[in-house]
């Protein structure tokens, strides 16, 4: 038999349109809007990565962002491992929900679940309504990592799911307490070197991730 | 506990006892091969233009395909359980040639066939070329589960038989009632055997793919086996164990919470694309939604999880090539489009025992399984279904709270014509009472009329105009309605010509063919069509809510929705039939004008034969424009439409049917009346009332011409709806 292959669940959270499945289109393919084929099928996302010689298999599920299917978010994060929640730093509303998700997946798988709150649009950086560093306050304050992405310039994002794969491998060998707040340390040290400076042609403006 | 002992007992010997069951598993197999075979014959008469070309299948999927697909699995399914029958020295042929069939394992033909459902449907509609290296395809994991199945007939693998086989006999007789156990131990043991599979060396070095085939293996021989006493429906309709990977719908009864999600869904089918957001998806592709809805109402078709899982799977994939097609090269979509297309798709879809099957997979699948792709579209089915279960206000919709009132308690009042008495019963559902009394004066009236009325007819006319509202013409209507207890064993197609007519009036409910061919028994064996007319009067009494009879008086044509084309149409032939009896009673002198126009209705709504009461009326009647007759009564090519097919019944495929529909929106000027006679004349009708017709024809198209000039009330709305229908 081969060494068996581990797979965690990983759950798309976030208000519509703030990107969440642009990031993982980003991640998946490297494709961003130009020439995008829907190879992947919306919903369900599947990656194979390699970390420290272990095969890990990601499986992402996207969920449906808009608030009247907000109670359906039980359905999909049962059984997750990680959580990917997401919003628009740009807009204000979107963090809030961001919070609520928090708030929520907190109540509801403990430390079971590694979280992640992402500011998508990073490349908005001239827009930016969310501070980086309240963000980055609040996601301490809940055990949570902040990350900041953007699925345009794809910055970021390749980073975010390596450190989250780690983080999941950590919590689900056992140590689990302290491992996680060990990582989030250590981890929080790595999101910060993620240069969030506003790229060349942020001043461009960005088109709708979610089509419209 | 025992299972487990299922398990080791290979390995001290239960010999004699699994022999014996190998004898039981031959009787069975004999025993109910007959019963699966009869169904594949009628399936493929069905579609003739369906050739058993696997490869051939585009997004057209017929259902033969799918049977075709069942079929060769359930001979794989066959080989499986002749395993022990090897054993035991009783090989039968069949089960030899699957046998060989599989050993040659020629790549593509017996892999693929016997790799269960739909799967080159499944290849048909697939999108992309699923570009993420390493991950298991449907297609893999069906060709290892084929695999599998090689395997398990070596001879190294004999105890993993008989372990599956004691466990199988044994779960039927002890197993747990309760589902929650049921799940709890099978789970278990598929765990057990599955460690166990793999640590013999026959599977030593399987790769994922391979794990995954040989989980899916004993899921389908496990569930296949066990299927009649999990699947909560499957219990309480009795069923009985039966080879293969299909199961006929009519043989399952809902559970009452199928029943209350159905009764839910149907109020609810008012909900139309815009209330969820997805207009621009849906009203550009109606084919693909059709198509998605008809893949969805295939779950019932399947015995195990996995398939059923599959179904959804087919589904979604619809749903993606439709999101595809809106956005061809545009933004990715996610799931913010995808649930609320799936939603709609499943409040249109509505199959029934939706809940049974959910909790089934949920139940039998194991959870740690859960994270595969078709795992997750099924999760997306739960999630729909439980938003729709949750729609009980309208806030999370896009309507007006008045509008979302209205058409609620309208769907509600019209349950009585969607759902079958049976249904409506275990529902403890109550109709309204204030309609007893409208309903015995329409009573009297039709007694003084026709007294000999033929239940028959009565009955299968009833059924018609109470299904026709549920069904979408376009799409399968003939899984859209629940299964009949009574009709447990009735295949769909099976019943022909032959059944009796009271029979039929039982099972015609779930079966639009059925309801065909009892029309036509009904019309060969009495000559009293005439009186469909009459009757369909009687019908109303039951069914519909007399105080509303004239609910779309004040309609607008943008008012009508697609839910109410059907209403539209009974309410306008109660009304033809209420002006002949009223003229009738008048019985004055004849006028030219109303006297022909008389004739056109009782021609076309009769067809058939001429009854005494016709050219009672045809005599008798006349002046009828004395009294606020609405001019468009007579011209009723809707009404005569829809008689023609319920009465004369050739085979009439749903989508003629919605064409048929579609077509009054024709001018009247049109040959309607030609048509007419061309479809329903070509057995029953006599002579005598072609020639009436061919006389009356010039002055039935003036009277046409003129009533379209009057604009009726009653003509625009068809006329609207039927484009709605496009």
């Amino acid at each position: 038999m081969t060494d068996t292959e581990k797979s965690f669940k990983v759950v798309l959270l976030g208000e519509g349109c703030v990107g969440k499945t642009s990031i993982v289109f980003r991640y998946i393919d490297n494709i961003f809007n130009d020439k995008h084929l829907m190879t992947q099928h919306a919903g369900f996302f599947q990656k194979h990565i390699n970390i420290g010689g272990k095969r890990i298999c990601l499986t992402i599920w996207d969920t449906a962002g808009q608030e009247r299917f907000h109670a359906l978010g039980p359905i999909y994060y049962r059984g997750s491992q990680g959580a990917l929640v997401v919003y628009d730093i740009t807009d204000n509303d979107s963090f809030i929900k961001a919070k609520n998700w928090i708030k929520e997946l907190k109540t509801m798988l403990g430390n079971d679940i590694s979280l992640c709150i992402i500011g998508n649009k990073c490349d908005l950086e001239k827009t930016r309504v969310i501070p980086l560093a309240d963000a980055e306050a609040y996601a301490k304050s809940v055990g949570a990592i902040h990350y900041s992405t953007s699925a345009k310039l794809n910055k970021g994002i390749e980073e975010l799911f390596l450190d989250l794969t780690r983080r999941m491998i950590l919590n689900s060998s056992g140590v689990v307490i302290h491992s996680n707040t060990n990582t989030t340390g250590q981890t929080t040290n790595r999101s910060e070197r993620i240069p969030i400076v506003p790229d060349s042609d942020s001043g461009n403006k960005q088109p709708g991730c979610c089509s419209n | 506990m025992w299972f487990a002992q299922s398990l080791t007992s290979t390995s001290y010997s239960n010999n004699t006892n699994s022999n014996n069951n190998n004898n039981n598993n031959n009787n069975n197999n004999n025993n109910n091969n007959p019963n699966n075979n009869p169904n594949n014959p009628n399936n493929n008469n069905n579609n003739p233009n369906n050739p058993n070309n696997n490869n051939n299948m585009t997004k057209t999927l017929s259902n033969d395909d799918i049977i075709n697909n069942g079929i060769s699995s359930s001979q794989s399914y066959d080989s499986l359980s002749n395993l022990d029958i090897e054993n035991s020295d009783t090989k039968s042929t069949s089960s030899s040639s699957s046998l060989n069939k599989q050993h040659q394992r020629s790549g593509s033909t017996s892999g693929s066939a016997s790799g269960s459902v739909g799967n080159e449907q499944y290849e048909s509609i697939r999108i992309g070329n699923g570009s993420v290296s390493a991950i298991i395809t449907l297609e893999e994991s069906t060709k290892e589960r084929a695999n599998f199945y090689t395997k398990l007939k070596h001879k190294n693998a004999i105890d993993i038989r008989r372990s599956l086989l004691n466990f199988v006999t044994q779960f039927s007789t002890n197993g747990p009632s309760l589902i929650e156990e049921q799940g709890h131990t099978i789970i278990t043991y598929t765990r057990e055997l599955e460690h166990w599979v793999l640590s013999l060396p026959l599977w030593a070095n399987a790769g994922e793919a391979e794990v995954e085939g040989i989980r899916d293996g004993i899921e389908k021989y496990i569930m296949g086996k066990l299927y009649h006493c999990t699947f909560p429906p499957a219990r309480l309709g009795g069923l009985e164990l039966t080879e293969g990977n299909i199961v006929s719908e009519g043989s399952l009864i809902p559970t009452e919470e199928d029943l209350k999600l159905f009764k839910h869904i149907t109020i609810h089918g008012f909900l139309e694309p815009q209330h969820l957001d997805i207009q621009q998806f849906i009203n550009s592709n109606e084919q693909r939604q059709n198509l998605a809805i008809s893949e969805l109402r295939k779950i019932n078709t399947y015995k195990t999880p996995r398939d059923k899982m599959v179904c959804v799977y087919n589904c979604c994939k619809v749903i993606f090539k439709l999101l595809k097609s809106v956005n061809p090269n545009g933004n990715p979509s996610g799931a913010d489009e995808f649930l609320p297309i799936l939603i709609y798709v499943v409040l249109k879809s509505n199959p029934i025992m939706l809940k049974s099957n959910i909790t089934y997979v949920n139940t039998f699948r194991d959870q740690s399984r859960m994270m595969t792709e078709i795992a997750c579209y099924f999760t997306h089915l739960v999630s729909a279904v439980s938003f729709i279960e949750n729609i009980t206000t309208p806030v999370d919709l896009t309507i007006e709270e008045s509008e979302f009132y209205r058409l609620r308690d309208k769907f509600e009042l019209e349950l009585p014509l969607k759902l079958h008495p049976e249904m409506l019963k275990r529902l403890n559902y109550k109709p309204p009472t204030n309609l007893q009394i409208l309903n015995s004066t329409i009573n009297n009236n039709n007694n003084n009329i026709n007294n000999n009325n033929n239940n028959n007819n009565n009955n299968n006319t009833n059924n018609l105009n109470v299904k026709s509202p549920t069904i979408k013409p376009t799409t399968n209507a003939s899984s859209t309605l629940p299964p009949l207890p009574h009709s447990r064993g009735h295949s769909r197609h099976s019943s022909t010509n032959n059944n009796n007519n009271s029979q039929l009036n039982q099972q015609n409910f779930g079966d639009i063919d059925t309801l065909i061919n009892s029309n036509i028994n009904s019309n060969i064996n009495s000559n009293n069509s005439p009186s469909v007319v009459n009757e369909q009067f009687i019908v109303y009494q039951d069914n519909i809510e007399l105080e509303k009879r004239y609910e779309f008086l004040n309609y607008q044509t943008d008012d009508i929705k697609i839910g109410q084309i059907s209403k539209l149409l009974e309410d306008y032939k109660k009304l033809v039939i209420e002006n002949n009896i009223l003229k009738l009673k008048l019985n004055s002198n004849n006028n030219n004008l109303g006297n022909n126009n008389n004739n056109i209705i009782s021609n076309q709504n009769n067809q058939n034969n001429q009854n005494n009461q016709n050219n009672h009326s045809r005599q008798n009647s006349g002046g009828g424009y004395h009294i606020s007759e609405p001019p468009s009564l007579s011209s009723s090519p809707a009404l005569s439409r829809n008689q023609s097919w319920a009465s004369n019944s050739l085979p009439i495929s749903p989508n003629l049917i919605s064409k048929q529909i579609n077509q009054p929106s024709t001018p009247p000027t049109s040959t309607t009346p030609n048509n007419n006679n061309n479809s329903g004349g070509s057995s029953a009708i006599t002579s005598k009332s072609i020639k009436e017709v061919e006389d009356e024809k010039d002055e039935k198209k003036s009277l046409f011409q003129k009533q379209t000039e009057e604009s009726s009330l009653t003509n625009s709305p068809t006329i609207s709806s039927s484009s709605l229908l496009d």
